[in-house]
């Protein structure tokens, strides 16, 4: 972080935020799969996790480009933004079921692949801070 | 081998944990191998088209496992099999002479910069599907 650079303050902050993101939406994966396993109480709460989630990937990708804006790009950039659309698109694609053959609403996700669908989330939000 | 034999529109959790695992890769590879030809095609475009049939493998797997017909099930099954030649094909030419590719595919070394995921995926994949063969096939033949 240096001082009195507007930009490169916000750039640090961002990947501060991405680091912490990571490292929570491990936990949040890691929670899935206590609750699949030794934990079915569990459920309830990490599905409102996965859906939080998701509005969390939003926001980090809006900061993320936020400070984009305000100083400097990524080194790679198109990877970075590879990272960043895989961050917003990858646990809805992931979770989606299609419905029923006649028309009923599918089951919810297996807590299986909300365990799949975070870590990989995870790895992704860990290679956004790491291609900032 | 015992075989657990499913009915059509039935999704189990080993099914639905298989499809996860395969959308994950099928974007990964694919979106990796996109930004490479796209960018640097060039340096290594047999590793990177390598790499890209990989992606469309994962994506066939994907929209085939999804289903629970009988023709689904095939198509599957084909396409994990093509996986695992690709995984020990290229693995083993990777491991064999490491200058064969200027850039890694996601198969290379057996898929080692991906956890070796790749190598573990098709075995598990083929051990499913075996394990459950859609057992309706009359009825899904009349649908």
């Amino acid at each position: 972080m240096v001082g009195g650079n507007g930009g490169l303050d916000t750039l640090a902050a961002v990947d501060v935020v991405l680091w912490i993101a990571a490292a929570v939406l491990a936990v949040l994966a890691m929670s899935c799969g206590l609750a699949a396993t030794v934990a079915p109480g569990l459920e309830r709460g990490v599905r409102i996790g996965v859906e939080l989630a998701q509005g969390l990937m939003f926001v980090l990708v809006g900061a993320d480009l936020l400070a984009w804006a305000a100083g400097g790009s990524p080194e790679e950039p198109v990877v970075h933004v590879g990272y960043c659309v895989a961050a917003v698109a990858l646990i809805p694609l992931v979770i989606m079921r299609p419905k029923g053959e006649d028309g009923t609403e599918p089951e919810p996700s297996s807590l299986w692949v909300l365990v799949i669908a975070v870590a990989a989330v995870a790895v992704v939000v860990w290679r956004m801070a790491a291609t900032r | 081998m015992t075989s657990e034999p499913t009915t059509p529109g039935q999704t189990t959790t080993g099914r639905q944990v298989l499809v996860a695992v395969y959308a994950v890769f099928a974007i990964a590879a694919g979106s990796r191998s996109a930004v490479q030809l796209a960018t640097k095609g060039d340096e290594a475009p047999l590793a990177y088209t390598l790499s890209l049939v990989a992606a469309l493998v994962y994506l066939v797997a994907t929209l085939a496992l999804r289903r629970t017909s009988v023709r689904a099930h095939r198509i599957a099954l084909t396409a994990v099999v093509i996986e695992l030649v690709g995984v020990l094909v290229v693995g083993t030419l990777t491991v064999v002479d490491g200058e064969l590719f200027p850039d890694q595919t996601v198969w290379s070394a057996y898929g080692v910069g991906y956890g070796f995921v790749p190598l573990v995926l098709p075995i598990a994949g083929l051990w499913w599907l075996l394990r459950h063969r859609p057992v309706a096939e009359d009825a899904a033949r009349v649908r």
